[in-house]
């Protein structure tokens, strides 16, 4: 295909723009400064994804053994990991498609964007699920030969599938201009990832032996998380793609757009807080010792600084100060407000994962408060909090994704033509 | 149709482990995991405390979550009502670990989740498990609860018992005999 017979927008298999492909990494002796900082940035990410593609390789072959996770913490950081790209994917698509369902204009613009960045970011999610299952390409044959319908991973697996192709499709027709398809299909990938999102809550929420993670809530907690990260990402996207490209500095469009996201932000941050308030009172009141002793690790226990730090200051703290004050007129402080936002939101998803594992289903104590001596069946148990550090493996594959995430964004938009220029 | 069930006599029960190194050699369990173990449990403080002592395995639930939770069908009801593990299928996502409200399970280095099958291997051949052959003191005892003749129907008829973590809902098939003999 060349660019003389392709649909427009759709010129990206030229030589041309391949050929353009290289300098995105090399520093020219023209380069404006935003530029050349930005270049250094793309080369330490490539170092990130070499290391963490070698990290990968290393899982893949010599199985589990690399890996920190252990017979009592089976889901680790690289679960964390998946369901931090996954479910920020899911609330950048319904972000976006906020713009096309509902008419908001201002939205518009970026949609082939958002699409690109959620398609990337299910792709990554991918990979570090597919790194994490023990025998990943048998997954493939058995969840066609030999399926369980009452399994929500098997749904899981289906739904995201099916939004992801989803995504590839809208994609495809907002490059080829096709825009009633395209707000046809949105809608579809609208319903489809609302679905695969509280499914995934329900893969947590649907384990009763778990009761950090198990109830109806988990699912609802999942897309309430899912539109925070997604509305921070979109605004980090919107802000860096400016900041690295043309004149260095935010469009005034954008400053708008920025404005808006924040608002948004801002409300759904809101409902995170009273969801974040009223989970951890709820812990507190259960009549459940092993869900009060959860929670009360995470309030005053052992993961007392990755709660309040990360979830309280990171996610709800800061970011809502900066939006619900005079600030929230400011670029900078916005762009501050997502970045944290997204950071903390990573370290959300690791605390809820490991919160859910951290204890024993020994019995810690009996009805009239005596403590139980249990022999552990495995080595490294002990009835209480179980341990779980990730290994320089399991870090190395996430920085990795990460880093793929950004640079295949980075090309898409080279080479796709991404840009709400090309709208017009 | 057979209904496969096993019983530990907790008066019995000397937790001398042998039980656990019959299976470890039976089903080449790898170094760090187990399919059964034991648990001595004190209650109470001096001079009004008691121990329970007692070998624990997978409890083989007539409505088990990990059989439920698997995406595959790898993990499933075999012959019996036994709970097993096709290693086959598995694909290592270890729902099933997660799902299992006692921690039962454990990721065998070759890729799958493993755990106690009652030995359906041995089973199959009309023998015991490989546990409740090695018992010095009987305390277990394995046998078809359809059967009301077989001894642990007679046992369960006639002994105080309870399974563990009731409230689950999952209805175990591995019973501890906690009172006296009638």
């Amino acid at each position: 295909m060349t660019s003389a017979t392709s649909p427009r927008g759709l010129e990206w298999f030229s030589r041309r723009e391949l050929a353009k492909l290289p300098a995105l990494l090399r520093v020219a002796p023209g380069d404006p400064a935003h530029q050349v900082t930005g270049k250094r940035i793309l080369q330490g990410l490539l170092l990130l994804l070499l290391a963490g593609g070698a990290a990968g390789l290393l899982a893949f072959f010599r199985g589990h053994h690399v890996l920190g996770t252990t017979h009592e913490i089976p889901w680790g950081v690289l679960i964390a990991g998946y369901v931090f790209f996954v479910v920020s994917s899911t609330g950048l698509c319904l972000v976006s498609c906020l713009g096309h369902i509902f008419g908001i204009e201002i939205l518009e613009p970026i949609a082939k964007r958002s699409v690109f960045l959620a398609l990337v970011m299910m792709l990554s999610g991918f990979a570090l699920i597919g790194l994490e299952l023990e025998r990943p390409l048998l997954l493939m044959w058995m969840a066609v030969a030999s399926p369980n319908l009452s399994s929500p991973i098997w749904w899981m697996g289906m739904l995201y599938g099916v939004y992801l192709l989803a995504l590839a499709g809208e994609l495809y027709l907002l490059l080829a201009r096709k825009e009633p398809w395209a707000r046809r299909v949105c809608q579809l990938k609208s319903i489809v990832a609302v679905a695969a999102n509280t499914n995934l809550g329900f893969v947590f929420g649907s384990l009763h032996g778990r009761p950090f993670w198990f109830g109806g809530a988990t699912p609802v907690y999942f897309i309430a998380t899912a539109f925070v990260s997604g509305t921070a990402l979109m605004m980090l996207m919107v802000y860096l793609t400016d900041r690295f490209s043309g004149e260095g500095t935010v469009r005034p469009p954008n400053e708008v757009l920025l404005r808006f996201l924040g608002k948004l932000l801002g409300l759904f941050l809101g409902i995170l807080l009273l969801f974040t308030v009223w989970r951890a009172l709820a812990g507190l009141a259960s009549g459940g010792e092993h869900l009060f002793q959860v929670v009360r690790s995470l309030l005053v226990g052992p993961l007392f600084v990755s709660f309040w730090l990360f979830e309280g200051l990171l996610v709800l703290g800061l970011p809502l100060v900066v939006v619900l004050s005079g600030w929230r007129t400011r670029t900078g402080a916005l762009v501050f407000a997502a970045a944290v936002t997204t950071l903390g939101m990573f370290l959300v998803r690791y605390n809820f994962v490991y919160a859910g594992q951290m204890l024993s289903l020994r019995p810690l104590t009996g009805p009239m408060g005596e403590i139980f001596d249990y022999s552990p069946p495995f080595k490294g148990t002990v009835a209480g909090i179980l341990p779980y550090t990730p290994s320089w493996v399991e870090i190395a594959i996430v920085l990795g994704a990460v880093s793929f995430t950004i640079l295949a964004y980075v090309v898409g938009n080279k080479v796709l033509t991404l840009g709400e220029e090309a709208e017009g | 149709m057979a209904r496969y069930a096993m019983a530990c006599d907790e008066k019995l029960c000397v937790t001398c482990n042998a039980c656990v190194l019959a299976c470890k050699n039976e089903n080449a369990v790898p170094d760090g995991a187990a399919r059964c173990w034991t648990a001595q449990i004190e209650r109470g403080s001096f001079p009004h405390c008691t121990v329970e002592t007692r070998s624990e395995r997978c409890n083989h639930c007539r409505s088990a979550p990990c059989v439920t939770a698997c995406p595959t069908r790898a993990s499933h009801y075999d012959v019996g009502g036994i709970v097993d593990v096709d290693a086959a299928k598995c694909i290592g996502c270890k729902a099933c670990t997660l799902a299992c409200p006692y921690e039962v399970r454990y990721t065998h280095p070759a890729g799958y989740v493993d755990k106690c099958s009652f030995c359906k291997h041995r089973v199959l051949e009309g023998q015991d498990p490989a546990c409740v052959e090695v018992c010095p003191t009987g305390a277990l005892v394995f046998g078809d609860l359809d059967d009301r003749n077989s001894r642990i129907s007679r046992l369960l008829r006639t002994r105080a018992q309870l399974v563990l973590k009731p409230e689950e809902g999952t209805r175990p098939m591995m019973f501890f005999l906690s009172g006296p003999r009638r």
